[in-house]
């Protein structure tokens, strides 16, 4: 399955406590799972406003719609070519 | 004088003795120093997402991409510990680039010597993944 950055515009995002940062991981999360096993979560950076997520997903629709379940919205969605690391330049 | 030796000038030895005085003192009057020793190494290093645009480089060969990769790798050698890079995703015209670093100007330095971009910087606040509902 392919692996996507979702970009996602969510004002105030990076002020949120570890309470509120668990409650949007959980919303997420049954968001995930009322959507099916085609779409997994890796991690998300959170910066200002925005955070930048890392998904696997069998298409993008499925992002789509995991993004109108759990409330946050994928502005951009890029599938991603290579994953690149210090270790790529010796491989 | 090679740049590794300003340390060792006359000057610095006299103040050295000072210096290590005075951080002797904070460590006597602090009661909690392994909640400072963590706070330290957080302000010490920031992880940062930056974005770097450049055209059809999803398109690139992974011959190319290594020779990029070898290249940034040699100029964070030559910057020194205070900045590593983690990993970047590479989409159809974009970098997302996570390095970790003391502070932006590194990030900048280490862009202009490899010759890309680094079109936003941004400082992570946090790193979540389905882990943080536990």
């Amino acid at each position: 399955m392919p692996k996507y950055i979702i970009e996602r515009e969510v004002p105030g995002i990076h002020k949120l406590n570890a309470r509120e940062r668990k409650a949007a991981a959980l919303k997420s999360n049954r968001a995930l799972s009322e959507v099916g096993p085609e779409i997994q979560w890796v991690h998300s950076y959170i910066i200002d406003n925005k955070t930048h997520c890392v998904y696997i997903a069998s298409s993008k629709e499925l992002i789509h719609k995991h993004a109108e379940k759990s409330g946050f919205p994928a502005n951009k969605i890029r599938e991603v070519s290579y994953i690149l690391e210090p270790g790529t330049a010796e491989g | 004088m090679p740049k590794d030796n300003i340390f060792i000038s006359g000057r610095s030895l006299l103040i050295m003795p000072v210096i290590l005085l005075v951080l002797a003192s904070c460590n006597d009057s602090n009661s909690n120093s392994q909640k400072d020793e963590i706070t330290e190494k957080t302000s010490e290093m920031s992880t940062f997402v930056i974005e770097r645009e450049i055209e059809n480089i999803g398109s690139s060969t992974a011959e190319e991409l290594k020779a990029g990769s070898k290249k940034s790798n040699s100029v964070i050698e030559e910057l020194g510990p205070g900045i590593q890079w983690e990993h970047s995703y590479v989409v159809d015209n974009k970098f997302y680039c996570v390095y970790k670093a003391k502070d932006e100007s590194l990030i900048k330095e280490h862009a202009r010597r490899v010759g890309v971009p680094a079109n936003s910087i941004s400082r992570v606040a946090a790193v979540i993944g389905p882990h943080t509902a536990e």
